[in-house]
């Protein structure tokens, strides 16, 4: 019942936002399909993170299909057109055996962690370490630090500082990032910041290529 | 001994755990007159002679072993060291004080002791884990390490029926990691003994005690056991919850903290991490592993996968599913106060609805820790690792692809009682990387199989929002619910011809209350659009001082979505009852106590299993 019902509009979406691509896209360009997963401890804002990809690309406002967790999203570049094919974990996290088959064959992850929670860093790391294992070893790995708005002021609300401090310092993450060969960004899925860079950026990698 | 051994082997089905078992009878038998062991005084036994049969028996083992297997040069070298133990331990001392099992334990436990390399030991550990696990599953049934010979017999029986279980927790025990608290009874270590070794060996036996996580029914034994010395406490302290048997006879000696230690039977994760060479060497030494899916119809088996994963999924309560989405984590509780707190600073009057609503909701989930979800999981993650550790520790190329094509086939039956469950564990367990990577098995196995299982992958696609498993699991409910329906209607027996029972894969509806979770709870009343994940409160909120209409809406949709999902999983739960399997005890026990290594370490193992063959 439910689930006809999200499957349904899970499919009807897709088509409705390659119409709306159709106009920036070269009738020769071919998109490119990406896999890509999002993994991460639970509540660091990955479902955030991708609604947020996804929505801003059309302003369609469409209600987001629960369980969505397969959506796809078209990015054109400079000289191409990237169909992401995003997989995302949440909801999952504990079933560890789960992980492999989401980033089996995936050509993109991106790696979510809270910047203001260390201990989800250590679990980024982690997922890092797996995949660099186990995963395809052209893997694009992007780090992203999120809810970045919770550390920054704000300023609405100019009077009281922030409520919760960040507990990873944008330096230690980017070390790390750069130690590991890892694409790195710090973003808030809330306001939107930096979230386009993280796609973009791994789209633009050689190692995504058609 | 001898002879209940043998009969005992006679019922097993399986000929190859029976040769395994005469050849230990024998051992058992042959060493019965050597007079010095260990000993270990004080705990007086009835079953001496026993005992030292069973140390023979280790001797001659490790002989025949050597024909057999590689490792059989590393039983040699240490066969020396063990006699040392034996001289420091006197034969009597054995038979007043320890009771037979103590004795044959014991004999397992010396030999670890001599082996000073536990990584070359190979041969040692193997014979240990073998001893280990025959007392282990002793234990397991009995409380007591202390065992009467007629009592080992029976738990020979129950080990050569289940000849995995023997054969693993070998492996476990070898697994432990070495450093332990229990170490430190070694000190009452017979002289002549090399201390480390006998330490190391001790260690590890003795690391069962943290109760394994995969695991979480079995009860974990404590066994402090100790080691070696003499005195060991038999205490007898070590209380096994499980146990069945009352303690008859404590030996104190190290043999009890041998069969102590072995006891543990599942605890395998604790001491994976710590030595990973060892357990390469001791896989590689049981050549014999033998899983018990091979010794029963895939039929069977399913059916007593159905009736676990059934009494698993009961245990959810709506209302833990009801907090899934805010409860996965500890912290996403702190989150939504903080993003809160935001808002409400923003805004006042939404800041009081919402906090209002958050505070309820934060309240339960703080509480709610070890739920029936957590436990689904928790024996879903632990299922998975079994079907890959069964694959992995199968040493014989022949023999493990078997095993694959059984898993196969037991997941097609799976799929035919609509037991998502299963199916999935299953099949990720035979995707996951350490098993993957055995090319070489996989391209043994038959094409037959191989097609099938290429379909049935298809169930753990995530392509497409989990397209196939949901449309699957939607028939299933309809064709069970039209079923039941049939079934009333006729008041009879389809019942008996066919089962109504379903069971979801849980993550599906997990996986979809987090993401409905992310949805906001209230909706801006100035945009006609419906709720977007990206149009937060706060904005709403800003609006507020305005009239009535421009308040935030509450997010019907969202709450009625999270009713829906957990309707369809209360559906399930009532479906589920409609298995009408009977329980059989035998497979049912095997199919509940599974035991399997995380596949980080498996892959240590599995690259040894594919060169092995």
């Amino acid at each position: 019942m439910s689930n006809t019902s999200r499957q349904s509009t899970l499919s009807s979406e897709s088509p409705a936002r390659a119409g709306g691509e159709g106009t920036n896209q070269q009738p020769n360009l071919k998109p490119v399909q990406v896999k890509l997963v999002l993994l991460g401890e639970a509540a660091v804002g990955k479902s955030s993170l991708v609604l947020r990809f996804v929505n801003n690309e059309f302003q369609e406002n469409k209600e987001p299909t629960i369980g969505a967790a397969f959506l796809t999203q078209k990015c054109r570049l400079e000289d191409k057109v990237i169909k992401f094919e995003i997989w995302d974990t949440a909801g999952q996290e504990r079933f560890h055996s789960l992980a492999p088959m989401y980033y089996r064959n995936a050509q993109a992850a991106v790696v979510v962690y809270d910047v203001t929670k260390a201990a989800s860093l250590d679990k980024a790391k982690s997922w890092v370490k797996e995949l660099q294992r186990q995963a395809n070893p052209n893997i694009v790995i992007a780090l992203a630090g999120n809810k970045i708005d919770l550390v920054q002021p704000i300023e609405e609300s100019e009077d009281e500082s922030t409520e919760s401090g960040r507990q990873v310092p944008t330096e230690e993450a980017k070390a790390y990032a750069n130690e590991f060969g890892l694409l790195f960004f710090e973003t808030s899925a809330k306001k939107g910041d930096g979230v386009r860079d993280v796609f973009t950026e791994i789209g633009m990698n050689d190692l995504i290529k058609i | 001994m001898a002879e209940e051994l043998s009969s005992e082997n006679k019922q097993t089905e399986d000929p190859q755990s029976m040769r395994k078992r005469r050849r230990h009878a024998k051992f058992y038998e042959v060493k019965d007159d050597e007079p010095n062991i260990f000993v270990t005084p004080l705990e007086p036994s009835e079953n001496k002679g026993e005992v030292f049969e069973q140390g023979l028996d280790i001797e001659e083992e490790e002989e025949e072993d050597d024909d057999e297997n590689n490792s059989s040069s590393h039983r040699l070298r240490r066969f020396p060291k063990v006699f040392d133990l034996r001289s420091a331990v006197t034969i009597k001392d054995l038979e007043e004080k320890s009771g037979k099992r103590v004795s044959w334990s014991t004999f397992s436990s010396l030999g670890t002791l001599g082996i000073e390399d536990t990584g070359t030991a190979a041969g040692t550990e193997a014979i240990l884990s073998r001893t280990l696990t025959s007392s282990s599953s002793s234990k397991l049934k009995n409380k007591e390490s202390v065992k009467s010979s007629s009592d080992i017999g029976t738990e020979i029986q129950r080990e050569k029926e289940t000849s995995k279980e023997v054969e693993r927790e070998p492996v476990k025990s070898i697994m432990k990691p070495p450093s332990s608290e229990q170490v430190a009874n070694n000190s009452s270590i017979t002289p002549g003994s090399p201390k480390k070794s006998s330490e190391s060996s001790v260690k590890r036996i003795v690391i069962t005690e943290p109760p394994s996580k995969k695991l979480p029914d079995i009860p974990v034994q404590h066994t402090t056991t100790t080691t070696t010395t003499t005195t060991t406490t038999t205490s007898a302290a070590e209380p096994r919850g499980s146990s069945k048997v009352p303690i008859k006879n404590i030996p104190t000696t190290v043999q009890k903290s041998s069969l102590n230690k072995p006891l543990p039977p599942i605890p395998i994760q604790d001491n994976q991490p710590k030595r990973p060479p060892s357990i390469s060497t001791t896989v590689n030494s049981q050549s014999q592993y033998r899983s018990f899916i091979l010794n029963y119809r895939s039929e069977d088996i399913a059916k007593q996968f159905c009736l676990i994963e059934r009494d698993f999924l009961l245990k959810v309560n709506w209302e833990d599913l009801v907090q899934v989405g805010y409860t996965t984590n500890e912290e996403n509780v702190q989150k939504t106060d903080n993003e809160e707190k935001k808002e409400k600073k923003k805004d006042v009057k939404g800041k009081g609805k919402e906090k209002e609503l958050e505070e309820e909701k934060e309240k339960p989930r703080k509480r709610v820790r070890e739920n029936g979800v957590d436990k689904v999981i928790e024996r879903f993650n632990l299922a998975c690792d079994w079907v890959a550790t069964e694959i992995v520790l199968t040493r014989s190329l022949d023999d493990r692809v078997q095993v694959i094509e059984k898993f196969i086939r037991i997941a097609q039956k799976c799929l035919q009682f609509s037991n998502f469950a299963t199916l999935t564990q299953i099949l990720l367990g035979l995707q996951s990387p350490p098993v993957e990577r055995l090319r070489r098995t996989w391209t043994r196995v038959r094409n037959e199989d191989l097609r099938a299982f290429k379909e049935l992958s298809e169930y753990i696609s995530a392509f497409g929002n989990w397209k196939v498993i949901r449309e699957a699991m939607r028939k299933s409910i309809e064709d069970s619910t039209i079923l039941k329906e049939l079934m009333k209607q006729r008041k009879s027996r389809i019942s008996d011809v066919r089962n109504t029972g379903c069971i979801p894969f849980l993550g599906l509806y997990l996986s979809d209350l987090v993401f409905n979770a992310a949805v906001p709870s209230f909706i801006d009343p100035t945009s006609s659009q419906p709720s977007t994940p990206s149009s937060p409160l706060p904005s709403s909120s800003a609006d507020a001082t305005t009239p009535l209409h421009h308040q935030p809406l509450i997010n019907f949709h969202k709450h009625r979505t999270t009713a829906t999902i957990v309707k369809r999983v209360l559906t399930f739960q009532t479906l589920s009852r409609g298995y009408n399997f009977s329980i059989d005890k035998e497979i049912y026990d095997k199919c509940y106590g599974l035991k399997g290594f995380e596949a980080t370490k498996l892959v240590v193992m599995d690259l040894d299993a594919d060169d092995f063959v």
